[in-house]
């Protein structure tokens, strides 16, 4: 951190403590006696309705932008953990919809009506939320403009805004195309899932030709596009219908996964069950009246006709970060939220946090990155806001219950290392089993609304 | 990514949520049975290993039943199964089926739990056989009683 990032943060602080009143050294002293207070309570602390473990007093004004898994996620953790402190969530979407879920809908496994929710069940009364959306960031001022006009200054920032996807990346490509003409696509809202299942469901019964594409570039939950692969292959298998269809899977380089076993295991396990790889393959277009694909490959355009096509666009930043001054501006990531790996501050604006899938980080657009960096985050601002140096670390992880057929899936978690992680160590990482299977069916919805109340 | 034993506890709270209310209930229900029947049985004969008995082949049905339909019930199929699939598969159906024995025990200790009731006249049955008993009059014909031939 460079002196003047050092002043920065001082002023930020200062600014806080003054408006509440208080000295650097009352705080310290106040701090120290609310974190006696937060262990006793913790103690007796219910689950059903904790209550604060009022940590570290302040009245800093902390504005986190984006209302999805990792910013509900650190509203939570903020109100209980600070005392006094101002905290604006920003969002103007109001429904809640359990991402992770959307490729089981899409695959006919889940109703639709699974995956939703409400933000306002998990939005904490001491939150003040803003339904906007910020249009522009201006860290240089402590500030950022909404939508409808609003400049909302801040001590610290949250920013937890998640990916953007980018339809019009692919020619001949929109929203308004899934569900139809054998186009499909889970990486959006849930019904445009359930619309998804319409066509698979149709390819399923009828067969034909099935392209499944991956983009290039970072993406959330890279292993949707080969869970919704196998999933349909699996109901193929279930309905009797598997020599009807000829499948082909097309990632946009010459890899499947970036853990190296579950590569491995993939590159066997594609070809055993009749997928064709076609390495270096990114969709560049569609028509879908002809009902073609062309693919941009290392030796020219390629078209080929489907039946079936899941399509999964391009991601980046939503376009209000991508080309604001908080964007990282040299590869490789450049256009994501420019972050330290490990502590998750911003690097060049150190008041500046930045939590799940927004974060320029190697590894971890998952629900499950998310439930690792969002207390590390949290942590890090409130040493922050005590005047401290970050010290608490996220170190990559990042898991995938990479479903194999219907009944069956591997739970694959790593780090940055690509060392395997596993939360339990009898469940191999390296083979199909029905444990994660049930997990990712019963389990990990109760988890993810766990994870937004801030308990795990 | 370790889970804390208060974080496990809090992905289960999660999972029965919607459904505490009626937990609940139902918990509330076994409670006022087992009080209910520690009342009835002031003064009767009661019976605990028969209940006992019928509660465990209770759960052990249970057992059973979670074996057979787990796999089937969660989408899957016992094909799907390998290794530690099968442990949980035992773990998990052990703990329903001791998780419906201990829920049914207080209904099935109700039904079976009393073998008789005390005399309206006497408090119990002890002190019923401390009582002295009156000396035996000697057998008299009853009036419609016919005598041998
Ligand atoms: C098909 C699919 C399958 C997945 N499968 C898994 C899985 O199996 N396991 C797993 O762990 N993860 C999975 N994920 C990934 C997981 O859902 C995401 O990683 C997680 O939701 C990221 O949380 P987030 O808060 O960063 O972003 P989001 O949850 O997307 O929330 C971002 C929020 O920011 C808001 N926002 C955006 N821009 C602005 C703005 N300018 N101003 C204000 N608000 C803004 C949005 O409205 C949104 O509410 C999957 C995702 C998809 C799409």
């Amino acid at each position: 951190m460079s002196s003047q990032d050092d002043k920065r943060v001082k002023d930020a602080v200062d600014r806080a403590l003054k408006g509440a009143g208080l000295s650097r050294r009352d705080f310290l002293k106040l701090s120290s006696g609310g974190a006696l207070l937060a262990g006793a309570a913790a103690g007796t602390g219910s689950l059903l309705h904790s209550p604060p473990a009022r940590a570290v007093s302040t009245n800093a004004r902390i504005v986190i932008v984006g209302a999805g898994a990792a910013g509900l996620s650190c509203a939570t953790r903020l109100a209980r953990e600070l005392d006094g402190a101002d905290v604006i969530l920003i969002d103007r979407r109001q429904d809640h919809y359990y991402q992770p879920g959307l490729t089981l809908v899409g695959t006919g496994v889940w109703q639709t009506e699974k995956l939703l929710d409400r933000n306002r069940r998990y939005v904490p009364s001491s939150v003040n939320w803003v339904h906007d959306m910020v249009i522009e960031y201006d860290p240089d001022n402590n500030r950022v403009v909404t939508e409808t006009g609003q400049v909302i200054e801040y001590d610290f920032l949250m920013v937890a805004t998640g990916v953007q996807v980018n339809y019009s990346v692919i020619e001949g490509m929109s929203e308004n195309l899934i569900g139809h003409r054998g186009v499909g696509c889970v990486y959006d809202r849930p019904e445009l899932a359930e619309r998804t299942w319409q066509a698979v469901d149709h390819f399923v019964n009828e067969g034909g030709i099935g392209l499944f594409t991956r983009p290039p570039g970072d993406m959330k939950c890279a292993g949707a596009p080969l869970k919704v692969t196998m999933l349909t292959e699996s109901r193929m298998k279930e309905r009797g219908t598997r020599d009807r269809a000829e499948m082909h899977y097309l990632p946009p380089g010459t890899s499947l996964f970036s853990q190296p076993h579950t590569e491995d295991f993939l590159r066997r396990n594609l070809p055993q069950r009749d997928i064709h790889i076609h390495w270096d393959h990114p969709l560049k277009a569609i028509d879908p009246d002809r009902k073609t694909a062309t693919f941009k490959t290392p030796l020219g355009d390629e078209t080929l006709d489907y039946d079936f096509i899941h399509v999964v666009p391009p991601m980046s930043a939503p376009d209000a970060l991508r080309y604001s001054p908080l964007a990282a501006q040299e590869a490789p990531f450049r256009g994501w939220l420019e972050v330290d790996r490990f502590t998750l501050q911003h690097t060049r604006y150190p008041n500046v946090f930045g939590a799940g899938d927004v974060n320029g980080v190697p590894v971890g657009k998952t629900a499950a990155s998310v439930k690792a960096q969002v207390p590390v985050a949290v942590e890090n601002m409130i040493q922050i806001i005590q005047g401290a140096t970050p010290t608490a670390a996220y170190d990559g992880y990042t898991s995938c219950p990479l479903i194999t057929e219907l009944g069956q899936a591997i739970l694959v978690e790593f780090d940055y290392d690509l060392n395997m992680k596993p939360s339990f160590p009898f469940i191999s990482p390296y083979q199909e089993h029905w444990v994660p299977w049930v997990m990712k069916d019963r389990l990990l919805l109760a988890a993810y609304k766990a994870m937004l109340r801030g308990r795990i | 990514m370790a889970f804390s034993i208060m974080g496990l506890l809090a992905v289960v709270l999660e999972f029965f949520r919607g459904w505490l209310w009626f937990i609940g209930l139902f918990l509330l229900l076994d409670f006022a049975l087992t009080f209910y029947f520690l009342k009835r049985s002031t003064g009767c004969r009661t019976c605990w290993v028969l209940p006992a008995y019928v509660t465990i082949g209770f759960g052990v049905f249970i057992f059973i039943l979670s074996m057979i339909t787990l796999p089937t019930i969660t989408k899957s199929s016992w094909a799907a199964l390998s290794g530690i699939d099968y442990l949980a598969l035992i773990g998990a159906s052990i703990g329903f089926g001791a998780l419906f024995a201990i829920l049914a025990f207080p209904f099935i200790l109700n039904l079976l739990g009393i073998r008789s009731r005390p005399r309206p006249d006497n408090t119990g049955q002890a002190t019923r056989t401390e009582t002295p008993t009156p000396p035996k009059a000697p057998p008299q014909p009853a009036m419609t009683e016919k005598v041998a031939d």
